[in-house]
């Protein structure tokens, strides 16, 4: 069958159909396969292999050359393709090598060997020539040493040597699918697209960040550039304000601050928080001057950011999500507990007054050092529905992660008649039906009598 | 004699030092495909619903995003309701082609009806689109401007996040 083919095949190149497959053979073993990678294309038993062996046996037909075939395939694939490395460029040094390193070694061994046999044994002494080839070498061997460890330690991880070295945007892609709802993995990603300009997904970052955590100061401070660009320059500093109420020595948001004041032209400002934030990081001046010199050219360029006037040019930007309520706290653990950190906590909201039946809202922490803080509401609804106002709250330390089984000794606490909205609980995990729990803003908590079941 | 051999070791300390200062800066994770920056290889298929042939030069004066998939490859499966999706909003001012990549017609045409399909399927007889693509494994996605050059190329599935990247690279880079 395959000799029929080739022989329709070859028509036009006139070359018998023995001659054309055992040029595709021959061509087909230079040829990388893309799928199993070890292997050539003649070899692999591949469907993509099957493939482009037919497609060599075609080229070979119409009577390209081997050259020519396996410049087709690099188009595509790249040098990759090809199992030997071509003569050219960086790779002249990976086919020479090898007979360099033997000419050398072979000269110097003859060397050696040439002066052992001159010298006779008794008045062999070591001439100052040879001390300073050895202090040479010793220095050149050190400094290769030395330049290798500190070319792998700038590629981080220590895995340079592997080739694993992922950049800075596939750490945090790769963080962000092993922990989806890790707020600080998201803000570090809004930071890297402001950095490179990309305010979409930069407002899109911050925005997941502030409906689940609505005065996160970095998710505030990264949103305000964002909505300097859209023309909202009052909003980006109110922003930055909250920022900084929430956290004043945020260097982030100062930054900010000082370019949304000089952007809207207003170096008055710009300069007052550049003394401001001198004055508790006299470090930062030498970060921020420059960058001010740089705003205040480019307003001198381009005029100062236009500002909407908060009416049309507000519609047409993304609309606010609803703010996102919570139910937050701390949670503490009974010292004689020894919960381990990386044990699995489970918090859960429930109808005020119900101890059992499906959660409305579930979240999944896990244990660090005692006492944790933690925040839950409509963002981690189960069906994405509103929360009552009246709801019983439950912190349960999971003995084997799956929040199915419920294990009888589990530590728990729970609250219940807690107001949607609250944010200073403070509930102790205990074992047994005993759960303390107490509410610094007053609210009136029943301490659970089953909290152990 | 005793220089010869410093020069010459001191020459291959430089080789080597190079060497390493050209390889250690670079990332072995990206894979860069040839053919970014370079015309897309054309293509003529039959469509997977009727037949009817679907070429890129039909597609020409908006951007293309090219995927290649098959309904047995569960990340393809994972990232066709994202390009359902964006298709649904986006066409025709960005053009989809989904070109099946070593699977049943009755299979992908099932796949599809179930899930529904926004935007039109090939076939690739022979994998020749495939291989004139480069492509390693599935699914892949090129995303191809409006003058026929490719700007960008995918491995793996897509995210919604990239997907807005490489469309905006698309429509803005000619």
């Amino acid at each position: 069958m395959t000799t029929l083919l080739c022989l329709l095949l070859a028509g036009n190149a006139g070359l018998p159909a023995a001659d054309i497959e055992r040029r595709t053979q021959e061509i087909a073993a230079l040829l990388r396969c893309p799928v199993c990678q070890g292997a050539s294309v003649a070899d692999s038993p591949s469907a993509m292999a099957v493939g482009m062996k037919a497609e060599v046996r075609d080229l070979v037909a119409k009577g390209q050359d081997e050259e020519q075939i396996l410049r087709h395939f690099e188009a595509s694939y790249g040098e990759f393709v090809r199992l030997r490395p071509p003569l050219r460029g960086i790779n002249w040094a990976v086919w020479l090598a090898p007979v360099l390193a033997l000419l050398v070694g072979g000269l110097v061994v003859v060397r050696v060997y040439r002066r052992a046999c001159a010298v006779p044994t008794t008045t062999r002494v070591r001439p100052p020539g040879r001390l300073l080839w050895g202090v040479l070498t010793t220095f050149t061997v050190a400094g290769l040493f030395l330049f290798v460890s500190i070319s792998t330690e700038r590629r981080g991880a220590g895995r340079a040597l592997t080739g694993e070295v992922p950049s800075r945007r596939a750490v945090l892609d790769d963080a962000l699918r092993r922990d989806p709802n890790n707020l600080e993995t998201h803000l570090d990603l809004a930071q890297l697209h402001l950095g490179r300009d990309e305010l979409m997904e930069a407002y899109a970052e911050t925005e997941f960040v502030l409906a689940r955590s609505p005065r996160n100061p970095r998710a505030l401070a990264y949103q305000a550039p964002v909505r300097l660009a859209m023309g909202q320059a009052q909003d980006a500093l109110k922003l930055l304000r909250q920022a900084l109420e929430q956290d004043p020595e945020l260097v982030d948001a100062w930054r900010h601050l000082m370019l949304v004041h000089a952007l809207i032209g207003d170096f008055d400002k710009a300069e007052q928080v550049v003394a401001e934030i001198t004055k508790f990081r006299p470090e930062q001046e030498k970060v921020f001057r420059p960058l001010l010199e740089k705003a205040r050219r480019r307003v001198a360029e381009h005029g100062p950011v236009p500002e909407s006037d908060g009416g049309a040019h507000r519609r047409r930007t993304p609309a606010p999500k609803p703010r996102v309520r919570t139910v937050a706290g701390v949670l503490d653990a009974d010292l004689s507990l020894h919960i381990a950190p990386g044990a699995t906590i489970f918090i859960t909201l429930r109808p005020a007054g119900q101890p059992s039946g499906p959660p409305l809202a579930a979240k999944r922490l896990t244990a660090a050092a005692f006492p944790m803080a933690f925040e839950i509401g409509s963002a981690d609804s189960m069906l994405g529905r509103d929360l009552p106002e009246r709801l019983r709250l439950e912190a349960r330390v999971d003995s084997d992660g799956d929040p199915i089984t419920r294990g009888a000794g589990d530590p728990t606490a729970t609250a219940d008649g807690v107001s949607l909205g609250a944010d200073g609980l403070r509930l102790t995990v205990q074992r047994g039906p005993r759960s303390v729990v107490a509410d610094d803003r007053g609210s009136k908590l029943s301490s659970n009598p089953d909290g152990g079941r | 004699m005793n220089r010869t051999v410093l020069g010459t070791g001191l020459l291959a300390v430089v080789v080597i030092v190079a060497l390493l200062a050209s390889g250690l800066g670079r990332d072995p994770h990206r894979m860069t495909s040839p053919l970014v920056g370079r015309a897309a290889p054309p293509f003529k298929l039959p469509s997977l619903e009727d037949g009817r042939e679907v070429t890129l030069d039909s597609l020409r004066d908006r951007p293309v995003v090219l995927n290649f998939w098959a309904s047995w490859c569960a990340e393809c499966r994972g990232e066709h309701e994202l390009l359902n999706r964006a298709a649904g909003m986006l066409e025709p001012s960005v053009r989809f082609v989904g070109v099946v990549h070593r699977d049943r017609p009755e299979s992908a045409l099932a796949f599809l009806e179930a899930h529904g399909a926004a935007y039109p399927f090939v076939l690739d007889p022979g994998d020749r689109t495939a291989i004139a693509y480069g492509i390693y494994g599935i699914p892949e996605t090129f995303f191809i401007d409006r003058n026929g050059t490719v700007v960008a190329k995918h491995i793996g599935p897509l995210d919604a996040r990239s997907l807005a990247v490489y469309l905006r690279k698309a429509a803005g880079s000619s």
